[in-house]
This record gives structure tokens, C-alpha cells and sequence, in this order.
């Protein structure tokens, strides 16, 4: 018990190192006095570290927990390895509220995708619609692993009229959203930031408080029950819970690939324990590591360019993926 | 203090479309070893299923503690009865003394991890059951053998005075089968109440203080084992 506390704090430590690693690295390498200038005197670099990199350190924590968290609540509902933000169509969904703004937006008089802010709102609205049709669904479909399936559906159906769109719009529209589903964590800025953190937090402490049911969920409908968990409220908990910490990191930062898949994965695998009063915690931790290391990789100093993060999340991602399952001893079952 | 703990008054199940068995009348004791027979479909887990409140049953009641079923709560239920369920359905990578602690879920205020006392109770039930060596391995690496013993511990951590097993014994070599319905045996003498579901009856049988099963032409009976003899049962479940 006491090491896994231990694994938490170093967790912690190392989020704390990457934070300043953050303010510190960029396409302009500061030193620490820059930044403690940059922190609290009015200059420009104040406006590089306030303005810039605080709100882009912070959005990658808070989206990293986020979305680890969302698919740890996933993986343990389903009880499958492979489900995650992406599973259940939340994440394409996202994409089909931006892909109608900006590439339907030629059918009206103006360019309503100027209007700021706006591609958020149709962002949280496509993924609220496919979350409101999993749940309509999961009314009808009782097994995990069939919602799951219609999940996949769902998602495929929705990629499948974004194609479309993409068929008929102008190539200056294409690009634009083609932009949007590599990702980005530098389109926040710090009111949103408020708003943002507020409902992750929330949402991570309710994940807390679930502990104990989400435990039961690992042993089976029957068990759970059996320990005198309300299956139907679980059910419920999850899809909201996940749906909402999904949807809007994708509102705010594109559709950001691996990190629900992966960080709840690699706590397992390092606390060696499915406990969710432990594991909420660490994977919340790990997926904001996750993604922050990613960010900082994605603008090194020296580069003359950015990386869009979701291509670094995917390079640094899939081969900690494979890596896992090669070396996990239950590869052939899980 | 009661002596019947549990009793089903003129009990009917079935589904919708179709009624399994009528007027099932059993009073279970205290402290006994109760074994549920019958031919596959005939009506074991429905009944079973019923006397969790899964599966509402047709007609008739069934009283716990002179308490009628439905009326228990979720939680109620949860520290009434242990369910060992035929088929375990644990997720991989969970080890024996996560599983055991996951059995104290019923007792857990919101977000309340392990406690010192639960460890006690873990660890306790563990020594009785004799797999105190096992607590640190993985379960899904445990033979089938292990694996029920492990299940019965959990039963005992979840401080039930009923535990309900489904066909316990069924992957298990004859040996491993013998420690099994031992194993409940004394439990039963500790005081627990056993129901247990199974094909092996020959095996089970000795063990057992009193047998229900379903008869070949849809009724149900029981006896005290020592009434009746495992050939007299086999007989008329064909």
C-alpha cells in the first residue's frame, strides 16, 4: 500500500518538474530569471509566460488528466482494454460539430466560422449529440461489449458524413479542419481556463467518490451486484462522466489521440493494482504528464517549427502501447 | 432466535411464457449444509435467482429472517447473502488480496479504501480457508481448485449469514472437489447457511444436512440427508 503512494507522489513531482519545463522551453529557451520576470513584472515577456505558456502548460495538464480519467472510466465499465474517449463516437462527434462549421459554412451568406468561440460550442454540441445516442442506445443495449460495437458504429457513421462534407467543401475549409484534428493545447486562453478546470476537477473527484462501485464493475455485472452496487447508476456515472471530460477537451483542444487509451493503462501496469482509489489519481497524473511531455517535445528550442501535438502523442504513444502489451503477461487475454 | 432462516412459502417460477415449477415449500435452518438439485432447466437458478431478488418470482414468498425478499434493499441484500455465481467473471491482472478486499465493498461509506480491521477480516478468512500463500498471486494464474477456495474466501469476508454457490465444483478433479463441500461443511457448523447447487451429488451428498430438487415430473421435494440416500435422488431427477 505505502509504494503506491510513493508512485503518486513521485507522479506528482515529476508533473511539477514538467510545469516549469514548460514556462522554461519553447521555440525561445528562458532562463529562470526570465521567468520569474516573465511571472510577475509587466514585459514582454510577461505576456510570453502569462499569456502564452501558463494557459498552454495548464491546458495540457488539465486536458491530460481529462482525458486519462475518461478512459479509465471507459476501460473499466466495458471491461475492455480497448475502449477510451475515442471508442464511444464522443470524440468524432466533436469532429462533426467543427467539421459542419467549417466546411458547411459556405451554404450561408457570411463566414460564420469567424464568429469566436464558435467552434467550441459546435464541438461540446456534436459530442453531447453522439453522448445523448450512446445513452439512448444504452437503454435498448444492456451487454458492455455490444455498446461498445454500436459505439464504434456510431463513431464510423459520424466519420463517415464528415468525409462527406469533406467531399464537397473548398480546400481552404479542408485545411482548416484538417488543422483542427491534429490538435492544439495553444487555444485556450486563461478565462476559459477557469471554466475548463472547474468542470475537470469536479468531474475527477466524482471519479473518486465512485471507487468503490467502479471496483465492483471489475467482477462482473453479477458480483457487483451481489456487493450491492446499482449497476444501472454506474452505467449512468460512466457515460456522462467520460462524455463530458471527452467532449470538451475536444471542444477546446481537437480530437487528441492515445492519452485516454494509454495512461490508464501504464498505471495499471505500475501500481500493479485495478483499485480506483489509487488509479483515478495516478492515471489523472500520468495523462497529464503524458500530454505535457508531449507538448514540450512538440516545440522544442532549435526547431523552427511546432509539431501538432497530436502527432507527437501518436510517435510517443503507439510504441509505449505496443511496448505494454508485449511485455504484459496477460497479452493473450486481455 | 429464528430457527428457519430462510423459507419459501408455496413458491412459483418461471418467465412470462413459461412456468418452470409450482408451489416449491422449503424451510432452510441455521447453520446447515443445504444442497439444490435438478436437471439442467428444470428451475435452480431461477429459484436461486428469486431468492436474490433478480428474478421476481411468479407466485408465493420467500422470507429471510421472517423478512419477505423484496423488501430487502440492494444493501440489505448485500450483507445478507454471499453469491458465488457459476461462471467468475474477474477482470485479469486483479491479485487474491484485491479480490478478497473488493468483498468489503458492502460495509464502504463513499470513498472509503481498505481499513485495518478489513485487513484483519481479509487475512482471518484467508488463514481459515488455508490459502494465505496465494494472497499475493494473481487470480486468473490459480488452478481451478485454488480459485473456488479463493471465491468461498470472499464469501466469508462478505459476512453473510447465507452464502449461495453455483455448481462449485464443476472443473474440479475429484480431490479438489472433496476439499470444496468439506470446506462448506464447516462453515455450515461455524454457523453459515449453505445453499449449494450441483451435478455431483454422489460427491456432495455425505456432506450435506438436507437436499430440494426438482423431480423429473416438475415437482419439488426435500428431504433431511439422512431420510434419503444420493440413488434414491438420482433416480427420480431422471
Amino acid at each position: 500500500m505505502q509504494s503506491k503512494n510513493w508512485y503518486i507522489i513521485i507522479a506528482s513531482v515529476v508533473l511539477g518538474l514538467l510545469f516549469f519545463a514548460g514556462l522554461f522551453l519553447g521555440s525561445e529557451w528562458l532562463t529562470p530569471s526570465q521567468v520569474w520576470e516573465g511571472l510577475f513584472h509587466k514585459s514582454r515577456l510577461n505576456f510570453i509566460i502569462i499569456d502564452l505558456r501558463l494557459p498552454r502548460v495548464l491546458t495540457a495538464i488539465l486536458s491530460g488528466a481529462a482525458l486519462s480519467v475518461s478512459g479509465l472510466l471507459m476501460q473499466t465499465y466495458f471491461r475492455n482494454a480497448l475502449a477510451g474517449p475515442y471508442i464511444l463516437g464522443v470524440s468524432a462527434g466533436g469532429g462533426l460539430g467543427v467539421a459542419l462549421l467549417l466546411m458547411a459554412g459556405f451554404l450561408f451568406s457570411f463566414n460564420i466560422a469567424e464568429i469566436p468561440n464558435l467552434s467550441i460550442l459546435f464541438s461540446i454540441a456534436g459530442s453531447s449529440l453522439v453522448l445523448f445516442l450512446v445513452i439512448l442506445l444504452s437503454r435498448k443495449i444492456g451487454n458492455g461489449a455490444m455498446l461498445l460495437i454500436a459505439g464504434l458504429m456510431l463513431g464510423s457513421f459520424v466519420s463517415a458524413i464528415i468525409a462527406v462534407l469533406q467531399y464537397f467543401a473548398p480546400s481552404e475549409s479542408i485545411k482548416k479542419y484538417l488543422l483542427w484534428t491534429m490538435g492544439s493545447l495553444a487555444s485556450v486562453d486563461l478565462n476559459s481556463l477557469i471554466v475548463f478546470s472547474i468542470v475537470v476537477i469536479v468531474f475527477i473527484v466524482f471519479s473518486l467518490l465512485m471507487a468503490n462501485p467502479l471496483n465492483a464493475i471489475l467482477l462482473g455485472g453479477e458480483q457487483a451486484r451481489n456487493l450491492g452496487v446499482n449497476i444501472q447508476k454506474v452505467k449512468w456515472f460512466v457515460l456522462l462522466s467520460s462524455g463530458v471530460l471527452a467532449g470538451l477537451v475536444t471542444a477546446y483542444c481537437g480530437p487528441i489521440a492515445f492519452v485516454g487509451l494509454a495512461a490508464p493503462h501504464i498505471s495499471r501496469l505500475i501500481l500493479k493494482s485495478h483499485n480506483h482509489h489509487k488509479l483515478v489519481i495516478f492515471s489523472a497524473l500520468l495523462g497529464a504528464v503524458f500530454l505535457l511531455f508531449c507538448d514540450i517535445l512538440a516545440q522544442l528550442p532549435g526547431l523552427d517549427f511546432q509539431l501538432p501535438i497530436n502527432v507527437v502523442t501518436s510517435i510517443v504513444g503507439a510504441p509505449i502501447v505496443i511496448y505494454i502489451i508485449i511485455k504484459s503477461k496477460f497479452s493473450a487475454n486481455v | 432466535m429464528f430457527d428457519n432462516i430462510i423459507q419459501f412459502n408455496k413458491v412459483s417460477i418461471g418467465y412470462k411464457d413459461k412456468l418452470l415449477c409450482e408451489s416449491i415449500s422449503w424451510e432452510i435452518k441455521k447453520g446447515t449444509l443445504n444442497l439444490l438439485l435438478g436437471a439442467n432447466g428444470k428451475g435452480k437458478s431461477t429459484l436461486l435467482k428469486g431468492l436474490m431478488n433478480i428474478h421476481p418470482i411468479l407466485n408465493g414468498s420467500i422470507m429471510i429472517n421472517n423478512k419477505n425478499i423484496e423488501s430487502y434493499s440492494l444493501q440489505e441484500l448485500s450483507k445478507t447473502i454471499a453469491l458465488l455465481p457459476a461462471k467468475s467473471n474477474v477482470i485479469d491482472g486483479i491479485s487474491v488480496y484485491e479480490l478478497l478486499s473488493y468483498s468489503r465493498i458492502p460495509y464502504k461509506t463513499l470513498f472509503q479504501n481498505i481499513l485495518p480491521e478489513d485487513d484483519f477480516k481479509i487475512k482471518e478468512a484467508s488463514e481459515w480457508v488455508g490459502i494465505n500463500d496465494l494472497l499475493n498471486k494473481y487470480y486468473s494464474e490459480l488452478s481451478d481448485g485454488q480459485k473456488q477456495k479463493v471465491n468461498i474466501a470472499r464469501c466469508l469476508v462478505q459476512e453473510t449469514p447465507i452464502i449461495i454457490l453455483d455448481e462449485p465444483t464443476s472443473h474440479l478433479d475429484i480431490v479438489s472437489k472433496i476439499q470444496i463441500y468439506e470446506l462448506l461443511k464447516s462453515l455450515a457448523k461455524k454457523g453459515k447457511t449453505i445453499i449449494c447447487t450441483t451435478h455431483d451429488i454422489k460427491d456432495a451428498f455425505p456432506f450435506s444436512d438436507e437436499v430440494g430438487w426438482f423431480k423429473n415430473n416438475n415437482g419439488f421435494i426435500n428431504k433431511k440427508s439422512t431420510d434419503t440416500t444420493a440413488e434414491e435422488i438420482i433416480k427420480s431427477l431422471f
